[in-house]
């Protein structure tokens, strides 16, 4: 995987809407989630930048998200695709799993102002080829992986702040994307930056709304293995609820779309991006 | 014994008499020199790599093919690419009336050199290739043919 948002731009994969932030897990604690996600578009940005009106795209995904201090300083989290589901109007759906991404956390300040670095590469686990058949024309078929091929690294240095005893916080986070290529084909690296606030309503909802952009570094080569998300750029924009059912549980959602404003939309199906999920909490191991 | 003998040796001259050298012909392929009436050169469309020459001709038979020169390359590991000749740049499909400003040609399989067979031969009013993704339903690249 490669974005946040959507894996792979044309073949695009709804992954974990998950944030960066400087919090670590304190050793034990932990949090896992559950969540599905749903996406359908016929809106194409290309390569150049284009909008193009293609048969619509649709995905649906499982994925599960977990965090777990294993030392004062150190968390580790996964967030593993456990099923996708793709296809255009114009052929049979294709699943698979997605591609594994397992993180490493470092806290490097503590506090009320905690920053933290962390390194995640993205494992290939899923189905680097998956052609889907046409449902008109017997001929036909597309490439709709559930995996980009690659192994790729995340960078992250992310920084927090919560405004406690009000009920609010904010972080912002830089990443590189150190990527390899599949085939034959080399991927560009990749840069992306985001921030996020959030506030809790009444001490059982936290709302929270997110901005992010990503940027393709260096030259493309030709041809571009576009479906697998070389060259994505787009500005994202996110809105998430967390509603507390107890003190461990809680229900999610979140959506997602994107648009112009700090990078414009290059390679990238766009439009609305829903999810739903329940998570569950933990202060020390049980 | 002997009449046996001679019998069988008789069947094996006989079967030696009749052999004969067979020829496969590809008829997907120009018989002969393949002779170009027309050509264009392939530009790219939605970051696909697209590009090289296609011609359209004859072979000594007078038998039409498009053919995909040496240097044609495009991304085939997006799933199939079709070509199609057209009566513009654009992919203009009306299939409630027959589809008059396409023809399919077939789906392409390799870069490289490639020849598909037209028969019947293409009408005057195509005037261009094109490269397209039937499933996406995008342009891959395009070429006009004069």
């Amino acid at each position: 995987m490669k974005n946040t948002g959507l894996l792979l731009a044309f073949v695009f994969f709804v992954s974990g809407l998950t944030a960066q932030s400087g919090w670590t897990r304190e050793p034990g604690q932990g949090y896992v989630k559950a969540g599905v996600q749903g996406f359908a578009s016929d809106q194409y940005y290309n390569l150049a930048g284009d909008l193009l009106t293609t048969s619509q795209f649709r995905q649906q995904a499982v994925s599960l998200y977990g965090e777990y201090g294993i030392g004062k300083r150190l968390t580790v989290i996964a967030a593993f695709p456990l099923l996708k589901v793709n296809s255009f109007e114009t052929t049979e759906a294709v699943a698979g799993i997605g591609d594994l991404r397992a993180e490493l956390k470092y806290a490097i300040l503590k506090g009320s102002f905690p920053v933290a670095l962390s390194v995640a590469p993205e494992l290939p686990t899923g189905s680097r080829n998956n052609y889907s058949q046409n449902k008109t024309t017997s001929f036909e078929r597309i490439n709709l992986p559930t995996g980009d091929g690659e192994l790729n690294v995340w960078t992250t240095l992310a920084a927090s702040h919560s405004f406690y005893p009000f009920p609010a916080y904010v972080s912002v986070y830089g990443s590189f994307n150190y990527r390899t290529g599949f085939n034959g084909s080399a991927f560009r690296n990749q840069v992306k930056a985001g921030a996020e606030i959030g506030y809790q309503i009444k001490g059982k909802l936290w709302v929270n709304g997110r901005l992010g952009a990503q940027k393709t570094l260096g030259q493309p080569g030709t041809p571009v293995d576009f479906i697998r998300g070389d060259g994505t750029e787009y500005t994202s924009l996110g809105f998430g609820a967390a509603y507390s059912i107890t003190k461990k549980l809680s229900l999610t959602l979140e959506y997602q779309n994107y648009l112009d404003l700090i990078f414009a939309r290059k390679n990238l199906y766009t439009g609305h991006i829903f999810s739903a999920g329940i998570s569950y909490e933990w202060k020390r191991a049980e | 014994m002997n009449r046996l003998i001679f019998l069988f040796s008789a069947v094996v001259v006989l079967f030696a008499a009749c052999k004969t050298e067979t020829i496969f012909i590809d008829s997907s392929l120009p018989n002969g020199t393949f002779s170009a009436a027309k050509s264009g050169t392939l530009v790219e469309q939605n970051g696909t790599g697209t590009a090289g020459m296609v011609e359209l001709g004859t072979d000594e038979d007078d038998v039409q093919f498009l053919r995909f020169g040496s240097n044609f390359t495009t991304n085939l590991g997006t799933g199939t690419v079709t070509v199609y000749l057209s009566t513009s740049e654009n992919f203009v499909a009306d299939p409630a009336n027959g589809n008059p400003d396409l023809r399919q040609v077939g789906p392409i399989s390799k870069t490289g050199e490639s020849y598909f067979k037209l028969d019947p031969t293409a009408a005057a009013k195509f005037t261009h290739v094109i490269l397209w993704c039937g499933s996406a339903n995008i342009p891959f690249g395009n070429a006009a043919l004069n």
